[in-house]
Formats: C-alpha cells, structure tokens, sequence
C-alpha cells in the first residue's frame, strides 16, 4: 500500500509534476535527517546531507525502477551522501569504549518509571542511542525505529548481513541495559 | 652450535602456553553465530516502542521549503526519450520479419533464386516482391524506402534503450 503510494508520487515526479516530490520529502526528511545525523553526529551537517541527498535523490529520479522501496533507495543516497560529506570535511567520527557506560541509569541513581514525562524519557533514549558506536545507532534506527528489514539495512548500509546481525545485536543488548529502567 | 641454540630456544618458547582468552568467550561466540543462523534477530517489543517513540529526530519547519526551493531552481534536465515507443519498435521489427519473410516465400520458387548469391539478384527479388505491394502504383523504391526508414527508427529506439540502461 505505502510502496505502490510512493510508486505513484515518484511516476508524477518522473512526469514533470516536480510538486509531487514534496510530499515523498515530508514523508522521508525526519528518516532521513535521523540516519544523516547518526553518521555526521552534528546537526546542520546532518541538514546538509538530507537536503543534498533530497536533491540528488530527485536529479536521479529516472533511474529509479521500482525494484526496492523507494524509502530504502532515499536512505542509501543520504547515507552514501553523509559518509562522503564526513570524508570530504574530515569529521572526526568517535565511538564510545566497550567498558564506558557514564549514564544516569546505571551509575546508582536510577530514575523513576513513574516519574519521568514523556520528554525526559525522550531525552534518556537519545542519550542511549548517542552512546552507542555510530554504526550500531544507525543500524538500530534503521532496524528498530523505520522497520527496515535486514536485507534492507543491508543494502543501505553496504554492509555484509552477518555484521549487520552481530551488531544489532550488541546495540540491543547494550540499550537494553542502558534503558532497563524504562523496559 | 647455533641451530642447538635456535632449537633450544624454540622448544622453551613452545612450553608457554598460549593466552586464554575470557572465560565467557565461548558464549559470547555461540550467541552470535546462533544471532547469525537466525534470519531476523528477535526484537524487544517494549524497546522498540520507545525507540520508535523517542528516536527519531525532527528538521526545521521550512526545510522542505528549502529543499523545493532548490529544486525548482535546478535547470530543466529533458529527458531524453526514444522517437517511437517500445510498442511501435515491436511492430516494425515485426513488419519487418514478415515482410522479409514473404519475399522469400514469393520469390523462393524462381529456379535462379539458390543459385545466384549476387547482391544485384536480391534487389531483383524485393522489387519482384514490392511490385506485388505497390498501392496505387507507387514504385517499389518508395517502399524500400520507408522499410529503410523503420530500420532506422528501430535501431535508434534500441541504441537509446540500451543507453538508458548502461545509465540505469
């Protein structure tokens, strides 16, 4: 249903019809912005790469076929169009040490469930998602918040299924214990 | 004396036994090869949800503006498109497969037509043929012509469609 209401839009692009591409960005953009964001790790960087992928993504319309999600054929051009923005600007990318885990859920004073709004737990999740090695937090992005399936994240990514696999894997268990207080 | 003393130093080297690793390296080795046998990887329902909840990042109100903006800016690239149509390129490949087809049916019991592979012979064959086409008495030439032209157009659509691909 979602494909074939892409398919639609991206066939009036194809046509002439460059208004029809503004609702596949606002579907897209906040996807996106969140993958470019987890490679860049800055957010106007981030911005940088959404709209220059948004841009590349329509001057490459044509050859576009159908033949995957029009969502995971967008991903790849922000993903590919984040890593080459990185080489080019030379940002540092940092990950964080196996034994590093300086967050307030497990240094002893654990939040309460019941006390914690909406946006606090908004801002422990992202913190936990910060703290993972920038692979891992776009992997669990991809996997566990857009719903990409493996072979999906795979094809994004360019990444071989079974390090895709073991590394979501860690990502989930080490989210799993840096959020324990909220699952 | 000197390989007695290489040896010598090789088997003391050999008594050391190599380094373990972890005590849970096994497990952690199993965990991730049955992780890989499985297709997908089971996912936490509740961690899930909260991700979904609070993981995504938001853009800046008018950033689909902007990127419209840029885009209509963009010179118009005009996409180059075959002359004819996949469908019509069929036809006249077709067209011209029956076309050739009948001229060797109408000309093909003539007792020279095997003997001769002279070129002047087969456009003897296709004006015979072409004669027996003619509408209101237009001359075979035209007819070659336009057969011509169709091969043209054919070719044409066929070397672009393989461009596009080679694109693609």
């Amino acid at each position: 249903m979602d494909h074939t209401e892409d398919q639609i839009y991206v066939d009036r692009v194809k046509n002439g019809d460059t208004a029809s591409y503004s609702f596949l960005l606002n579907k897209y953009k906040n996807m996106a912005y969140t993958i470019a964001l987890k490679i860049t790790g800055n957010a106007e960087e981030a911005e940088d790469a959404v709209q220059e992928g948004f841009i590349k993504a329509y001057q490459a319309i044509h050859s576009f076929k159908g033949n995957s999600k029009f969502s995971t054929w967008l991903y790849t051009i922000v993903y590919r169009t984040a890593i080459l923005m990185i080489k080019d600007k030379r940002i540092k990318t940092s990950s964080i040490d196996d034994e590093n885990h300086p967050h307030d859920a497990t240094d002893g004073s654990v939040p309460q469930l019941d006390q914690l709004h909406s946006d606090e737990q908004a801002k422990y999740v992202r913190q936990a998602i910060e703290k993972l090695p920038k692979t891992e937090a776009l992997l669990i992005t991809l996997y566990y918040i857009n719903e990409s399936t493996i072979k999906e994240v795979c094809e994004i990514t360019g990444l071989s299924i079974p390090n895709v696999k073991i590394q979501l894997f860690r990502a989930r268990k080490r989210l799993e214990r840096e959020l324990k207080f909220l699952l | 004396m000197a390989a007695k003393k290489k040896e010598k130093l090789k088997m003391l080297l050999q008594k050391v036994e190599p380094d373990a690793p972890a005590a849970d390296f096994m497990e952690q080795v199993m965990k991730e090869i049955s992780t890989d046998a499985s297709l997908e990887i089971p996912i936490n329902i509740t961690l899930q949800d909260l991700l979904k909840q609070h993981g995504m990042a938001g853009l800046s109100a008018d950033f689909t503006e902007q990127v419209m903006d840029r885009i209509e800016a963009l010179p118009v690239k005009k996409q180059e498109q075959p002359i004819i149509s996949r469908k019509a390129g069929f036809t006249i490949a077709a067209s011209f497969l029956i076309f050739s087809l009948l001229l060797f049916l109408f000309t093909g019991n003539t007792s020279t037509a095997a003997t001769s592979p002279d070129a002047y012979h087969l456009i003897g064959k296709f004006s015979k043929v072409t004669q027996q086409f003619q509408v209101n008495g237009s001359p075979s030439l035209y007819l070659i012509v336009v057969l011509m032209l169709g091969i043209l157009l054919g070719l044409d659509y066929y070397l672009k469609y393989f461009q596009q691909q080679q694109k693609a």
